[in-house]
């Protein structure tokens, strides 16, 4: 993959490191002469110094035809331009932008930007997701948050310790993927009987959380 | 003319010129800038509202109207400031006219393909030079 990295000192850094060593070819443009040399001493790699939100910048660099282009300022605008500038003059396949304003994420989407993350964004997710029940613990979400991966402790008074995997009567959407017993990992099937302290491993559409949080709910001992 | 609700992102010479004369001509205008001290610029007989904050930021330009506005008129110092608030006022909130201006005309490729109109203070520099000194011509005149 042509990956580009635009702006940005340690996330640039921590997603230089990522990508390096993994056969793809990586683009890192940096306005910042202090922070060019520092990644490319800590990198040992080339970095183009320069404005992401020019046109010769980003072609100089070599962004044509990239496969994503990711930009990491803490200025909302200029990741814009930039992410814009390379999607429409330089074809490139899906632009990702940092924002610092939560309220950029959605107007970024609306405007072109294929994904757009806020920290603070995701904080406030988290803690509304969170705050349904303790005993669900979300890792990860894939796909522009269509699939959630979630982590979930049975407790010796889940009512569903004991019960079969076919009589859960999970929609199908939800699939439980993996089961952590005693260290051992157990890829279910339905016959596959569930114990006390369980941690369930459960793949679903994320529109299907609540769902989730239905079927395990009264599982909880408050 | 009617009376059309205005708004202008930025206080600067430009920004501060057209709101001064928009308000003589009896239009609501409001103008907002960063930095109180830009106000200066404004005529004394400037009728309009005067708002401090960052235009990036959504809930500032709603809370300055930019649903009611008929125009949207930027012209802060920033290029990409002024892109992005364009296309939030074009595709966001539908504002019927929005003008940018822009020092970069490299950058106007960004707003080229919407109704945003786009003003060039380089472009207009190059025609006043040319008509003062017409290249075609072979030689000053």
């Amino acid at each position: 993959m042509k990956i580009v990295l635009s702006e940005g000192k340690s996330q640039a850094d921590f997603l230089i490191k990522l990508f390096q060593h993994k056969s793809h070819k990586l683009i890192v443009i940096n306005n910042n002469k202090q922070v060019c040399e520092y990644l490319t001493k800590v990198n040992d790699i080339p970095i183009y110094f320069g404005d992401s939100t020019k046109k010769y910048v980003l072609e100089e660099a070599g962004v044509k035809d990239a496969d994503i282009f990711i930009a990491l300022s803490h200025k909302d605008e200029e990741n814009f331009v930039a992410c814009k500038i390379a999607k429409e003059e330089f074809q490139v396949k899906r632009t990702v932008s940092i924002v610092s304003n939560p309220k950029d994420v959605d107007i970024f989407m609306k405007l072109g930007i294929d994904s757009a993350l806020s920290s603070t964004y995701l904080v406030s997710k988290y803690i509304e997701k969170e705050s349904l029940s303790n005993d669900l613990f979300e890792l990860l979400n894939i796909d522009n948050n269509l699939v959630t991966l979630t982590k979930l402790t049975l407790t010796p008074a889940s009512k569903q310790v004991g019960v079969q995997l076919k009589d859960l009567k999970l929609a199908l959407a939800i699939n439980i993927s993996a089961i952590l017993r005693n260290d051992n990992i157990i890829i279910p099937d339905g016959n596959t009987t569930l114990k006390a302290n369980d941690i369930l491993y459960i793949v679903s559409r994320t529109s299907h959380l609540e769902d989730l949080h239905g079927i395990f709910e009264p599982i909880t001992k408050k | 003319m009617k009376k059309e609700q205005i708004l202008i992102i930025g206080c600067g010479r430009l920004g501060s010129y057209i709101a001064s004369e928009l308000s003589m001509n009896g239009h609501d205008v409001t103008i907002i800038d960063q930095n109180e001290d830009a106000f200066r610029k404004l005529k004394e007989n400037y009728a309009g509202y005067k708002s401090v904050g960052d235009a990036n930021d959504v809930d500032i330009l709603e809370e300055v109207g930019i649903k009611q506005a008929k125009m949207v008129i930027v012209t802060t110092n920033n290029d990409n400031t002024n892109i992005f608030i364009a296309q939030v006022a074009n595709m966001i909130y539908f504002v019927e006219h929005v003008v940018v201006r822009l020092g970069d005309m490299k950058k106007g490729s960004l707003v080229e393909q919407t109704n945003i109109k786009t003003i060039y203070p380089f472009e207009l520099s190059m025609k006043r030079f040319k008509e003062l000194f017409d290249f075609n011509e072979g030689g000053f005149s």
